[in-house]
């Protein structure tokens, strides 16, 4: 054996011994000690700095008032307000590591107050999303699913939580836009921890689309114009069907590194992409339509109790068992079909709103515009 | 071909990437083989020696009188019986490797039954915690909650299981005393393998408290004195409230390496660090209080029946994606507040017993001695 190949066998053997360890299973990470300092933002340490939490006093706490006979320490400054038109910085921090979790309970208009992260210091946002709707909860305050994922937890009654894990190298800033007309309360608590980040790490991104009604055998379009190197992660989908029917027969397609017409990967119909099947158990007496709703680490659907004449669910689909991975750019589009007469597909005009997850290399191509408020919110 | 496969690892082992880089997926540890014997230790096989399952004879096995017409092999000894006063040691063994699941169903006064872990020979152990609260079940037998998160899963009837990893390098050894009046019958299995264990690989802690009634104004403490390096990697709470009303505004505070006065990180409310929100869907209809429980793969609340003046709670949280860490020492704790008149915290005096789970590089600093008695006791 040439030296070389032994040095590489011995490397081998004691790289692959940690590496098999490592991998072994979700819990085993917790077997290895890590260079790192956990932090975590909250509106009790709105700087995450070491020692400097729940410091506010009485003249300054959000909860003073409740907290005026016990003093500082006791919950004096546990959420914050954004008023209408208002941009608040809930977090802003400076190093190098990763978000590991974000819980937050926030009240008001789900559909118009808007998640944007910042990474590095980035001009424009990797992720622009209305905070249900990056929860997977984008039907508004009182229609929270409840969701028991890997990536994404909604308990009750309004507990939403992010398990992404976020890498940034300079530092990040999470900011809450209010573009309603009330005033909005967030409690929340950003986790993360000061740690080296691997060169090769991608940046999480997540974008939010909404068309109200799709036009006429229009494909709505996920996401579009993601330019660089890396991974789509999942997608969120709240679909309201504006007609009577089955509404779940269209097509999500994959357009990978310059596939122009067709898509390198087709599905077979949305709840299929969803990874449930047959009309998710779709049942109709009268004018009434129920469903088998569900949430499994990977995927997930619920329908929304509502009175109205739009029929409305959520859809999740986490790619972490399955990321697609692209080079240079990727488009992400689903159909709108149901059923009519003859056996033929009906092409749908319904409401669609979807957030996109992916990690990727920065830059990133700056997202659309988002829709103006009077697009975004969901009808009463 | 070893080349193509060896420069990743290179990188891993010699950038020093932490975990997070390598475990994109927790199905692919079981796409690499592993150098490892696979041992389980039951009453079945108490030193989980290989081909020594089974073997208990007519004479001396505890079901002998149910196998008397089977013989050997016959499930002759499938549990032991502990009776009050003594300990039984539950499985110990010599090697290196790491614990990888644990399954119990006991039988008894869950509270006063105390299971004890040794690594390595230690003479105080690394775990000391009553059996039901060690599953997050802290409220007696026939009160088991359903339990589905990714290190610990209560399955029905009362299947206790845990998935945390426990290495050790000489050997461990599992103990189980009764301190209660009657005699105590357990079922088990310690599924472990015996494997190399990379140099930096902590060991599991667990600790449990019990205050009740909690001193007015006093915080309560879930664990001091950790001593070490490390990281804080879960909380079970269970909270009985002694007075009406809500019981869970109080905010938790991690102190970490040296903090005196003010936490590093401080939370917004109890039910906001289970990652719950909003009283958990609170619910008055006159003296009955209803809420909604869930159990996450890291998060989860069950509200216990019980027709006493107590109302009783179990919380858990697993710090699976966002361990804390510390360098040299760490303390946790919680305040326990409800509301009273004219928007005022209230301070309550409630029934608070915990479980804090960690892992650390040994040797750890020793336990507080265990409360006993009706400190200890669960009141009927």
């Amino acid at each position: 054996m040439k030296p070389q190949t032994l040095l590489l066998s011995m490397v081998w053997a004691i790289a692959s011994v940690s590496q098999a360890f490592a991998v072994s299973n979700p819990m085993s990470d917790l077997c290895r000690l890590k260079d790192a300092d956990t932090r975590s933002i909250s509106p009790e340490n709105f700087t995450g700095e070491k020692g400097k939490g729940g410091m506010a006093t009485l003249e300054t706490g959000t909860a003073a008032r409740a907290a005026r006979e016990l003093g500082v320490g006791w919950k004096v400054n546990p959420y914050v307000h954004i008023e209408p038109g208002a941009t608040f910085t809930l977090g802003e921090t400076t190093g190098m590591g990763v978000i590991n979790h974000i819980w937050m309970t926030p009240v008001g208009d789900y559909r118009l107050m808007i998640f944007r992260f910042y990474w590095d210091g980035e001009d424009v946002p990797s992720v622009e999303v209305p905070v249900g709707d990056f929860f997977a909860a984008g039907w508004g305050m009182g229609n929270e699913p409840r969701i028991s994922s890997l990536a994404v937890c909604v308990n009750p009654r309004s507990g939403f939580n992010s398990y992404w894990q976020m890498p940034f190298r300079k530092g990040f800033k999470i900011t809450m836009e209010n573009l309603g007309e009330k005033r909005a309360t967030v409690y929340y608590q950003i986790d993360y921890s000061l740690e080296t980040v691997a060169d090769y790490a991608p940046y999480f991104h997540a974008q939010f689309r909404r068309v109200n009604p799709l036009p006429d055998k229009v494909d709505y379009t996920i996401v579009d114009g993601i330019r660089g190197n890396g991974h789509y992660a999942g997608t969120y989908l709240a679909r309201g069907a504006n007609s009577p029917g089955w509404w779940g027969e269209g097509e999500i397609k994959f357009f990978i590194d310059g596939d122009t017409t067709f898509p390198t990967i087709c599905g077979t119909g949305e709840e299929d992409y969803f990874c449930g099947s047959y009309c998710y158990n779709e049942k109709k007496e009268g004018e009434r339509y129920s469903y088998e709703g569900f949430s499994s680490p990977y995927t997930g659907f619920y329908h929304v109790p509502y009175e109205g004449v739009q029929r409305r669910v959520g859809q999740y689909r986490w790619h972490i068992a399955d990321p697609v991975r692209f080079k240079e750019d990727l488009r992400v589009t689903i159909q709108s079909l149901g059923w009519q007469s003859e056996g033929r597909y009906l092409p749908l005009q319904d409401d669609l709103a979807s957030v996109a997850y992916w990690y990727q290399m920065e830059p990133h191509n700056p997202f659309p515009a988002l829709p103006a408020a009077k697009d975004l919110v969901v009808s009463e | 071909m070893m080349t193509k496969h060896v420069f990743p690892y290179l990188l891993m082992v010699f950038c020093g990437l932490s975990a997070m880089d390598v475990m994109a997926n927790p199905m692919e540890g079981l796409c690499a083989l592993k150098d490892a014997d696979t041992r389980s230790i039951s009453p079945e096989n108490f030193t989980g020696e290989k081909g020594k399952g089974g073997m208990a004879t007519l004479e001396e096995g505890t079901a002998a009188h149910a196998a008397r017409e089977l013989g050997q092999g016959w499930k002759v000894n499938p549990y032991v019986n502990i009776e009050p006063g003594a300990t039984v040691v539950l499985g110990e063994t010599t090697g290196m490797g790491h614990i990888n699941h644990i399954w119990i169903t006991p039988t008894g006064e869950y509270r006063t039954t105390i299971l004890r872990f040794y690594w390595d020979d230690e003479i105080s152990p690394s775990v000391e915690v009553p059996v039901g609260d060690f599953f997050a079940a802290g409220w007696g037998m026939g009160k088991e909650p359903r339990i589905t998160s990714l290190a610990v899963c209560v399955n029905p009837r009362s299947g206790f299981n845990c998935y945390w990893q426990m290495p050790f390098r000489k050997g461990f050894k599992i103990t189980m005393e009764n301190m209660g009046e009657k005699k105590a019958r357990a079922f088990y299995q310690i599924d472990y393998t015996l494997e190399s264990v990379p140099e930096d690989a902590p060991y599991f802690h667990a600790q449990f408290r019990r205050v009740n009634p909690l001193p007015e104004k006093s915080v309560y403490t879930i664990v001091d004195g950790i001593k070490g390096r490390g990281h804080y990697v879960g909380t079970y709470l269970a909270h009985g409230a002694n007075s009406p009303g809500w019981w869970g505004e109080g905010e938790i505070k991690f102190f970490i390496d040296g903090d005196t006065e003010f936490p590093t990180i401080c939370g917004t409310g109890e039910e906001d660090y289970f990652c719950g929100s909003y009283g958990y869907n609170e619910k008055e209809d006159g003296d009955k209080y209803t809420y909604e429980n869930f159990s996450s793969p890291y998060t989860g609340f069950h509200h216990i029946p019980f027709e006493g003046v107590q109302r009783r709670f179990g919380q858990y949280r697993w710090h699976i994606t966002d361990p804390v860490c510390f360098k040299q020492d760490m303390r946790v704790t919680i305040q326990s507040l409800g509301w009273q008149s004219e928007g005022r915290y209230l301070p309550l005096q409630d029934d608070l017993a915990s479980v804090a789970y960690w892992y650390q590089v040994e040797p750890h600093a020793p336990f507080p001695e265990l409360p006993g008695g009706d400190a200890l006791a669960i009141k009927n």
